[in-house]
């Protein structure tokens, strides 16, 4: 298996326990967003670290960055139209980046940083707008 | 009625989650001379395109594009005994699968009814069919064509996963490969690099590129 197919493996396999810690750490580092969203957005907050998850994975699997930067595009959308600004989406992906390093090998974090970079790298002039 | 009437009715319609509503506007349009192909390609395919965008847009929920999906797909149902009249020819044999777990299944199944309309033989599978009983069929029945769709990425590893079981499975034997769907949207060297033969944005296209490739 190839870096990027070890790393997909073991975030589909750890899916749940990543996506918690992502979603931890956000609320954590501010507390605002419990006040602003309640446990509903929590629970959802949760659920979308999963999705990114569920969709980054094939992106370092296939090792197609763009496949990740489309749902990224798609999923900023989505999101502002739910009144989540791109500076949440974008500060998760940073907090799964702190995550997956602290779980995978160097050369599997390099493979999956690429497409998450590529997905972070679109958010950050969205952000400053 | 004309075919934009056509379809702007039919949207409000499926909106509303009218399936009455829906039937008459397709029967109107039907009797007003708007032919098969028509409905589905200026009616259907860009009503279920626009739901999936006020979906996106927080305009609709997902029941409601659920319904608007059930609706659609029933309205093709009844479209059925106009398409299969006649017995059909024995045209090139297309077999559709979404990918494993893929459960949007609407669009391949209207590639293969267009292509129906344009003589082929199309067999559709739908969803979750797993990879080893999907490559059983592929030898058994030897199709001109494998027809494989994904809407979201994380369907992507099957989709390669199933064209390589089936290259492997049949050497200097395969079928012609394609591939499509909303996760093959806007990067049109995806399907290449996934080892299929070709993509379609949609089922005008689709159809074109098919006929060219397929001769029999």
């Amino acid at each position: 298996m190839t870096p990027g197919e070890r790393a997909a493996t073991l975030m589909l396999d750890r899916l749940g326990e990543i996506a918690r810690a992502v979603t931890e750490a956000m609320y954590r580092e501010n507390p605002g967003l419990l006040a602003r969203y309640g446990e509903r957005g929590r629970a959802k907050c949760l659920q979308d670290m999963r999705y990114n998850l569920e969709h980054l994975a094939p992106a370092v699997e296939l090792n197609d960055p763009p496949c990740f930067v489309r749902y990224i595009a798609w999923c900023d959308e989505l999101l502002r139209s739910r009144g989540v600004p791109t500076r949440d989406l974008a500060r998760s992906l940073e907090l799964m980046e702190d995550e997956l390093r602290a779980r995978l090998a160097p050369d599997e974090a390099d493979a999956a940083m690429v497409s998450l970079r590529a997905g972070l790298a679109i958010l950050r002039p969205r952000a400053a707008a | 009625m004309t075919l934009d009437e056509a379809r702007e009715r039919y949207l409000a319609a499926v909106l509303e989650g009218s399936r009455r509503t829906a039937f008459g506007v397709v029967d109107e349009a039907f009797h007003a001379g708007i032919g098969l192909r028509e409905l589905y390609l200026g009616v259907f395919q860009p009503a279920m395109r626009d739901i999936g965008r006020l979906w996106q847009e927080n305009r609709i929920t997902v029941a409601d594009e659920h319904l608007a999906t059930a609706i659609t797909q029933a309205a093709m149902a009844r479209l059925y005994d106009e398409l299969f009249r006649g017995g059909g020819a024995a045209g090139p044999l297309l077999i559709a699968a979404c990918a494993d777990t893929e459960r949007h299944e609407l669009g391949l199944r209207m590639i293969c009814d267009v292509l129906e309309m344009e003589g082929w033989d199309t067999v559709f599978l739908g969803a979750t069919v797993p990879v080893e009983d999907l490559v059983a069929m592929v030898r058994e029945r030897r199709p001109h064509v494998v027809a494989l769709s994904a809407s979201i990425a994380p369907h992507l590893p099957r989709v390669r996963a199933t064209i390589d079981a089936i290259r492997e499975a049949m050497p200097g034997a395969a079928p012609l490969i394609a591939v499509g769907g909303r996760a093959f949207a806007d990067d049109p060297g995806l399907a290449e690099r996934l080892g299929a033969d070709l993509t379609a944005a949609d089922a005008v296209q689709a159809a074109r590129l098919l006929k060219e490739r397929v001769s029999v």
